[in-house]
């Protein structure tokens, strides 16, 4: 069992396992140098913070998508979880303070178990599973914040939100600061911990590693909490830049995740993750955005762009890993 | 005090200008626009007035749509895209007043001045407001309800949901209105539930029930009195009982050409879009602003319906954003 693991492991971390991602990278660099060449201000420091300060969420959420994809899974309900538990954390927040905020990743890891069980333990298929809490966290995020009016913390807690939201260390804003820290813990997690190396055995082979004695069923639970908690993390990025609860966002986030995770090299049959290619992936994605707000360019126009964009980026990153293939066979 | 302070932030504005009054002619002004959501009838009238204004003042325009009235934290984003864009000024339509608050006072503090439309963000540092008189519309409602139903009778009121304001004003000028101008018509019944047609629908059913002899019907939007014509149908009332609205959509203004509506009072909102382009400009250059600017209400009825001039009203069916 442990050769098994550490061959995938030591596959993650070879040469061409590395280059096989270079697609997010590539794309990345080549949309930021494009953008700052062609838009004025695009490339300023300022400009640099600006999408550091947006792409948490997407970035959070992505790599959630990668925990779940990992053991053939995906998770439709994250955007509903999301603005659930900003609404609950808001509440909280009210009642309690500033330390209130503690209920966002709560709410979230308990939903994200919530689902672990009804696709892991019931066997309940993944989109029945997660539409199912999407609707369900939806309908509460609405019930408990009067109908869907946003939840506006009030008083000091706010000022505190809205400082962490705009403040900087070496001009780099704090919640990108706790992004990166939450990749990296991730990334140890999967890498070095053994209930995380155990995700890629579930992912590869779930029969294989149910046969040498793998508790299957409590990895899938463990993926699908991390994916929760990580999609209240994310509501906790968007309540100190909006100081308020948002019981109707996030529609659509899910589907910009699952393709930051895929364009970050995850594979939907599962087995491959790598936290660092999701993170180039949704900073791509969110410096694709940011230069589409900068140009003058419809609305409209702009969303056809964006669907072509993700779909290049599939198509490269699916190049690179046949051409990879190839290669190595030979 | 303040007046010192003025006259320092003057000077430093003045300076500042001068400083860069070589590069500020030969570069045109950027104005961004961020709404909640283009595809709507009203957004895409709105933007279409802002985007033609743009052209006739040769500004360029940044038009940014949050996708849907939900979407708080996409509008916030690009409103901070606007900011790093350094862009002259910002027309925000929000998503939510409250939530869009802090980014939009972020923008005014990088000296990027905010002209709130329709929907403002809450803040009261916005260097000018545009929107629509509500009350008007309401009270133009009353008038031409009041002298349809001869001055006399009971009427019933679909006034949509609490806690939207601009209905508030709709509703307050109508019953205002009514009392003062018209004291023989009574409301008898006020329904706050009802956003939709369907709803429209229930809600008329049960008040024909209640009081077989309304003479009229007062609705907050086209939507809810195309329910309150179908209940009315249905009940086979339809030669006793007046119908008043606001807004014009295509079925407004097919319920006006078959006389199932007496009247609807509307929104220039076009019109609205070419004075937030005008306030931003005024405010990119420094220049004074008009606190706001309140579109007045027009009446339009079958007779006028033909001669009426809808360019200042909607935009042309085949623009696109």
């Amino acid at each position: 069992m442990m050769t098994n693991v550490s061959t995938t492991t030591a596959q993650q971390w070879s040469p061409t396992g590395i280059l096989s991602g270079a697609a997010a990278l590539i794309c990345l660099i080549a949309a930021s140098i494009g953008f700052s060449m062609a838009l004025p201000n695009f490339g300023s420091p300022g400009n640099a913070a600006n999408i550091l300060l947006q792409f948490g969420p997407l970035a959070l959420l992505a790599l959630g998508q990668m925990c779940v994809i990992l053991v053939r899974g995906f998770d439709i309900s994250v955007g509903a979880v999301l603005a659930l538990s900003s609404v609950t954390a808001a509440l909280a927040i009210e009642q309690f303070g500033i330390f209130g905020l503690i209920a966002a990743p709560l709410t979230g890891l308990a939903l994200g178990i919530l689902n672990g069980i009804l696709v892991g333990l019931l066997s309940i298929p993944p989109i029945i599973a997660t539409l199912g809490m999407l609707l369900f966290a939806r309908g509460l995020a609405l019930l408990i914040s009067n109908n869907g009016q946003v939840v506006l913390v009030t008083g000091a807690p706010q000022m505190q939100l809205l400082d962490f939201s705009f403040g900087q260390f070496l001009s780099i804003p704090y919640s990108a600061l706790l992004t990166f820290g939450v990749f990296l813990a991730v990334a140890i997690f999967l890498k070095r911990m053994r209930a995380g190396r155990r995700l890629f055995l579930i992912g590869g082979d779930p029969e294989a590693a149910r046969l040498v004695g793998t508790p299957v069923t409590r990895g899938i639970v463990l993926a699908y909490g991390l994916c929760g908690a990580l999609a209240g993390l994310a509501a906790v990025l968007i309540l100190t830049k909006t100081g308020a609860g948002l019981p109707t966002d996030g529609v659509g986030m899910e589907l910009n995740a699952i393709a930051a995770a895929v364009i970050g090299g995850s594979l939907l049959t599962g087995g491959v993750a790598s936290p660092l290619r999701v993170l180039f992936a949704a900073l791509f994605i969110q410096v694709v955005q940011s230069g589409l707000s900068f140009s003058a360019v419809s609305p409209y126009a702009g969303e056809v762009v964006m669907g072509l964009v993700i779909l290049i980026a599939g198509l490269l990153d699916q190049i690179t890993r046949r051409k990879l293939q190839t290669i190595t066979m030979h | 005090m303040s007046f010192r302070k003025n006259i320092k932030r003057g000077s430093a504005m003045l300076v500042g200008l001068l400083m860069m009054s070589g590069i500020a002619n030969s570069e045109e002004l950027t104005i961004g626009l961020s709404v909640p959501a283009m595809a709507t009838g009203f957004w895409t009238s709105a933007t279409y007035g802002v985007e033609k204004e743009a052209e006739l003042a040769g500004v360029k325009l940044i038009k940014l749509d949050a996708g849907a009235d939900t979407n708080v934290a996409q509008q916030v984003s690009q409103i901070g895209d606007l900011i790093q864009r350094r862009v002259d000024a910002i027309i925000i339509g929000a998503t939510n007043g409250d939530a869009v608050k802090p980014m939009a006072e972020r923008a005014i503090a990088a000296g990027i001045p905010i002209i709130g439309f329709s929907s403002p963000p809450s803040t009261d540092k916005l260097a000018s407001y545009i929107g629509a008189d509500h009350y008007d519309m309401g009270r133009l409602q009353a008038q031409c309800l009041g002298t349809a139903m001869g001055g006399k009778g009971k009427v019933a009121m679909l006034s949509f949901i609490e806690g939207q304001i601009w209905a508030e004003y709709r509703a307050n000028g109508f019953k205002e209105t009514l009392a003062a101008e018209f004291p023989d018509i009574s409301i008898v019944a006020e329904n706050r539930l009802a956003t939709t047609r369907a709803q429209g629908i229930t809600a008329s059913e049960d008040l024909l029930q209640r009081f077989p002899d309304l003479g009229g019907f007062y609705t907050t939007i086209d939507e809810l009195a195309a329910g309150t014509v179908t209940a009315i149908k249905a009940a086979g009332r339809d030669d006793k009982i007046y119908v008043a609205t606001s807004n014009l959509s295509p079925v407004a203004q097919q319920m006006l050409t078959d006389g199932d509506l007496v009247c609807t009072s509307i929104q220039k909102i076009v019109g609205q879009g070419r004075s937030a382009l005008r306030e931003a400009v005024k405010a990119a250059k420094g220049l004074e602003n008009e606190p706001a600017v309140i579109l007045p209400a027009v009446l339009v009825n079958p007779e006028n319906l033909a001669t009426t001039d809808l360019s200042e009203v909607v935009a042309p069916m085949d623009y696109r954003p």
